[in-house]
């Protein structure tokens, strides 16, 4: 009778391609052969991209992480002072049973780091399990992989910039010159007369930034931006356009403006941009539009999907009584969203069924979330890059 | 190729011996060896040999890619084509995940060399990612239980390792 042992070792690293990386600490302890497997494995590229490209592939892959502020004891316990803790919140559900299961706080210790030294952290886009964290303030980049618990720290922008107010920023890979870069635009506040905006990009693997031209009037970007096929997208208010999606290539570098759906509800179009926001569904650009405040006892949250050769199409309306919309999650087939009043009140609606479920977290407040897969891609060790 | 083609009949001998009759159109696009043979023979002779999979092996990938057929056309017509597309695909998936379910892991194993050796992407593809189902959650002497591993390291050298960062690159 064929046992494990008998399986070929190519069928043996088909398999741990499919395995979540939690797991493939687990294969590491095995014993000797599987340790030495393990290790060798995940410093070879095509492994890690095999890894990746399954992960994209994995219903039970898909996760939402959450950056939230939760209330906690100070550590002496005796005096309730509240103290509010950064951090992450994965959810997630295995696809063969039906109960949605989250892990809080796994990459907390890793963040204090941060997180005590600053008072404006935001969350950039996703792209192959890495997350960019900006941390404004001192103008630091992050780029974080909670699956592996790495975390990066970038230079800091070109000192000719050091004074400027990033309005918008993304992380993405271009998949012709096979490099993942950092992008970044930014307004020099003390020169109020003269808004020109300031875009450097930071290819990893280089040691500075490099600033770049930027021929079309930006803006400040509403939310974090989306990041989808080489592409990062922003969501942006200026004076000329109003509200206008703004891209950048990560390839050629360029950026580029791309009006919002021409028919969008004139209910909505009425309230002002905050009730907007763009996210990646199925592969495509997406976005959400919502009334801030509706005399309908229903709200409704419209989703309208971008593709090439249809432009922006309405796919859905969904009417839960819920304000807003957070994250896509369990292969794009549930959406999160929050109550406004305390943003505490966590559901999960499923797109088909329409099914609603209620998540409680007592003491969290969510504050935005990125929808990402685990992936091995370590920027530290570069096992990302093809031979 | 003419019409008559994709009603031809193969014959398929396991190790054996035992001689399977199959439409060429139901293993043809799964199985990627049978597809490279006929390309190269380009003969009348239909009697293939698989000489390293048996019988009993053989009946179950055959099975698999009967349930298979056609699965990989996507209609790009009406609502109800793509209700009916969408609805084929949810039933066989039901199907696989019914295939692997209760699959003896010496069988499970001999598909897999089988769905290897006849370079059956999809379903190479469904066996690996049941034995990570497999694996998924647990911990490593759990893993070792299921799949009778045996562990060479001492207690020693297994803490000292458990011990350093788990995602060292070194």
């Amino acid at each position: 009778m064929a046992s494990f042992d008998y399986l070929p070792e190519d069928l043996v690293v088909e398999i741990m391609s499919w395995l979540p990386p939690e797991s493939l600490l687990q294969i590491k302890f095995i014993n000797k052969w599987f340790h030495h497997l393990f290790t060798t494995l995940i410093k070879e590229p095509p492994f890690v991209v095999k890894h990746l490209h399954n992960s994209n592939k994995n219903l039970s892959s898909s996760t939402s992480l959450f950056f939230r502020s939760i209330h906690g004891l100070t550590r002496t316990g005796v005096t309730h002072t509240e103290v509010y803790i950064k951090g992450f919140l994965t959810i997630y559900q295995d696809h063969s049973d039906k109960e949605i299961n989250f892990d809080i706080g796994r990459c907390s210790p890793l963040l204090d780091e941060i997180s005590d030294q600053i008072s404006f952290v935001e969350l950039g886009s996703h792209c192959d399990g890495i997350t960019c964290i900006a941390d404004d303030s001192f103008g630091r980049f992050l780029l974080c992989n909670p699956a592996i618990g790495e975390f990066t720290r970038l230079p800091r922008h070109s000192s000719l910039y050091y004074q400027l107010w990033t309005v918008m920023f993304g992380f993405g890979y271009d998949s012709i010159g096979n490099v993942y870069k950092i992008v970044k635009v930014g307004i020099d506040p003390y020169l109020s007369y003269d808004p020109s905006y300031k875009a450097e990009v930071y290819t990893l693997g280089t040691e500075s930034w490099k600033l770049i031209k930027i021929e079309i009037e930006t803006g400040v970007s509403h939310g974090k931006g989306v990041y989808c096929k080489g592409v990062s997208y922003w969501l942006v208010w200026n004076p000329s356009d109003k509200e206008i999606i703004i891209s950048f290539d990560f390839h050629s570098e360029e950026f580029r403006r791309m009006p919002l759906p021409s028919n969008l509800s004139a209910r909505h179009e009425e309230e002002n941009v905050h009730s907007r926001k763009l996210a990646v569904w199925k592969d495509s650009l997406a976005l959400f539009s919502y009334a801030k405040e509706e005399i309908m006892p229903l709200k409704s949250i419209e989703l309208w999907v971008m593709s090439s050769s249809c432009g922006w199409t309405k796919m859905l309306t969904i009417d839960s009584g819920m304000d807003f919309p957070l994250e896509f999650w369990n292969n794009d087939e549930e959406l999160l969203m929050v109550t406004d009043d305390d943003r505490k009140s966590l559901v999960s609606y499923n797109l088909q069924s329409k099914n609603v479920r209620n998540l409680d977290f007592n003491g969290i407040d969510f504050f935005c979330g990125v929808h990402y897969v685990k992936s091995l891609v370590s920027i530290s060790h570069k096992n990302y890059r093809p031979h | 190729m003419s019409s008559s083609d994709s009603e031809r009949m193969l014959k398929l001998k396991s190790s054996d011996g035992v001689t399977f009759d199959i439409k060429d159109a139901i293993v043809v696009t799964k199985l990627e060896f049978i597809k490279n043979i006929i390309e190269d023979c380009c003969g009348d002779n239909d009697l293939i040999l698989v000489p390293n999979v048996n019988s009993e092996i053989l009946a179950m990938v055959l099975e698999w890619c009967k349930k298979h057929v056609g699965d990989d056309i996507i209609s790009d017509g009406e609502d109800d084509e793509e209700n009916e597309y969408f609805s084929r695909k949810k039933e066989i998936k039901k199907w696989d995940a019914e295939f692997v379910k209760n699959l003896d892991q010496g069988v499970l194993y001999h598909l897999l060399m089988a769905a290897d050796y006849l370079n059956a992407k999809q379903l190479l593809d469904l066996l690996t990612q049941r034995v990570a189902d497999m694996i998924k959650g647990k911990k490593s002497e759990q893993i070792r239980q299921i799949f009778n591993i045996k562990n060479d390291f001492t207690p020693e050298e297994e803490e000292a390792i458990k011990k350093r960062n788990p995602w060292a690159f070194e």
